[in-house]
């Protein structure tokens, strides 16, 4: 056997083992660093922010499937979706869209006609087999 | 050679080891809400009345926030009458209705079909929007348990109390006029807004309400659970300037409604808590 196929079934067998691990645990979603994002006054949002208590306000995507507004230990308004909601969510966006945005959205589908399933196989891949978890901190 | 091969039999059994693991896990699932059995369109109204001040607060909402909902003051014989009461109750629950004075019965009236019949064509004569339609006033009234409470007190009145397991029937017509069960509220959407409807192809919407909790359904498809806290719509209040109010009765109420647009099909269900 040579050896790179020796340390590439060996790569194989610690990932497998990690990820075993990381499934027996619950697969927990991995939290990524935090974005601070400094809002402009005039903006709706900043009027927002600033009327909270502790003058910011995190946005958290946990793709397991939440999406959660907080102001300091507060909950302001929270997302529950699932693959199946998202997708929904996302096709009724597209079709309430202004303009022109949904029949470049299709005619973009019928040059690349891959991308739906494409989209649909990232979304269930963050979802079920390896979520992650992100902040946004908006201040003002 | 033989360091080789132990090794190989050392991640192969691992590798089976987690692979039977794996797939022993037992798979994590959202467990489904069990639904209640108490399926019944509750309204609880408390009113208190003052009729030295003439004021009024209804539902947990003072005198000033009932005003600034447009709700009007009432008429001096209505005073009048609430003058003479210190307690009047209203209740349809099921097949019956009672009216209660100073917690005595003042009468009881079955409330069957016949009588419901009797009432509804009543009500067809004195509205002008048309005939009622019996099949949904029997859907709610099927489930009812009404009850309207007016006490002669200074006191704020209790909070309201809605839990509605049938869905109201909102309707917009092809000329983007409102409808609630049939009966034209004389609102209605902008030609913009009809255009947008008609070009995204939205037939009809399903949107239930249960203690800030929001589940809804466009053309059948499932959107994402929204929770609303009241801390959040607070913080939008303030942030906005809308003058909200008390937030209270709204975030302990259940209820949801089926939007029709043109012709588009009829929601059928219930939003069950």
């Amino acid at each position: 056997m040579s050896r790179t196929l020796r340390v590439t079934l060996i790569t194989l067998a610690v990932i497998l083992i990690l990820y075993g691990v990381y499934y027996v645990m619950g697969r927990p979603a991995i939290p990524l660093p935090a974005i601070r994002y400094h809002v402009p006054a005039g903006q709706p949002l900043h009027n927002i922010i600033t009327a909270t208590e502790s003058d910011q306000i995190r946005v958290t995507l946990n793709t397991k499937g939440k999406l959660e507004m907080l102001s300091a230990d507060n909950k302001l308004v929270a997302l529950d979706y699932t693959p199946q909601t998202l997708a929904n969510t996302v096709d009724l966006a597209l079709r309430l869209s202004p303009g022109q945005t949904y029949s470049s959205y299709q005619q973009f589908v019928e040059r690349f006609p891959v991308y739906p399933a494409l989209a649909n196989y990232v979304n269930q891949f963050f979802y079920q087999f390896l979520p992650f978890r992100i902040s946004v901190i908006l201040l003002p | 050679m033989i360091n080789k091969q132990n090794l190989f039999k050392i991640i192969i059994a691992l590798v089976l080891v987690l692979g039977v693991s794996l797939m022993q896990h037992t798979p994590l699932a959202v467990a489904d809400v069990p639904l209640q059995g108490d399926t019944s369109n509750v309204i609880h109204i408390d009113v208190t009345y003052d009729p030295i001040t003439r004021t009024f607060s209804a539902g947990g909402f003072t005198s000033e926030e009932l005003k600034q909902f447009g709700v009007p003051d009432l008429p001096e014989n209505i005073w009048a009458i609430l003058g003479v009461f210190d307690n009047l109750s209203l209740k349809i629950i099921g097949n019956e209705i009672q009216l209660l004075t100073d917690e005595k019965p003042l009468f009881s009236m079955a409330f069957d079909e016949n009588a419901r019949a009797f009432v509804y064509d009543m009500v067809s004569v004195y509205v002008q929007s048309g005939k009622i339609d019996r099949e949904r006033a029997e859907k709610w009234l099927d489930k009812a348990d009404f009850d309207i409470t007016l006490r002669k007190s200074k006191e704020l009145s209790e909070p309201l109390q809605i839990k509605l397991a049938t869905m109201l029937q909102v309707k917009i017509d092809e000329n983007g006029a409102l409808s609630v069960e049939g009966v034209p509220t004389g609102m209605g959407i902008t030609p913009e807004t009809a255009a947008l409807l008609q070009a995204a192809n939205i037939e009809n919407a399903k949107i239930c309400w249960n203690k800030g909790v929001v589940n809804g359904e466009v053309n059948g498809s499932v959107l994402p659970q929204m929770t609303i806290y009241e801390d959040g719509v607070i913080v939008l209040d303030s942030a906005l300037g809308l003058n909200l109010g008390d937030l209270g009765p709204i975030f302990e109420s259940s209820f949801g409604a089926g939007l029709v647009y043109a012709d588009g099909a009829e929601v059928v269900g219930e939003c069950l808590p």
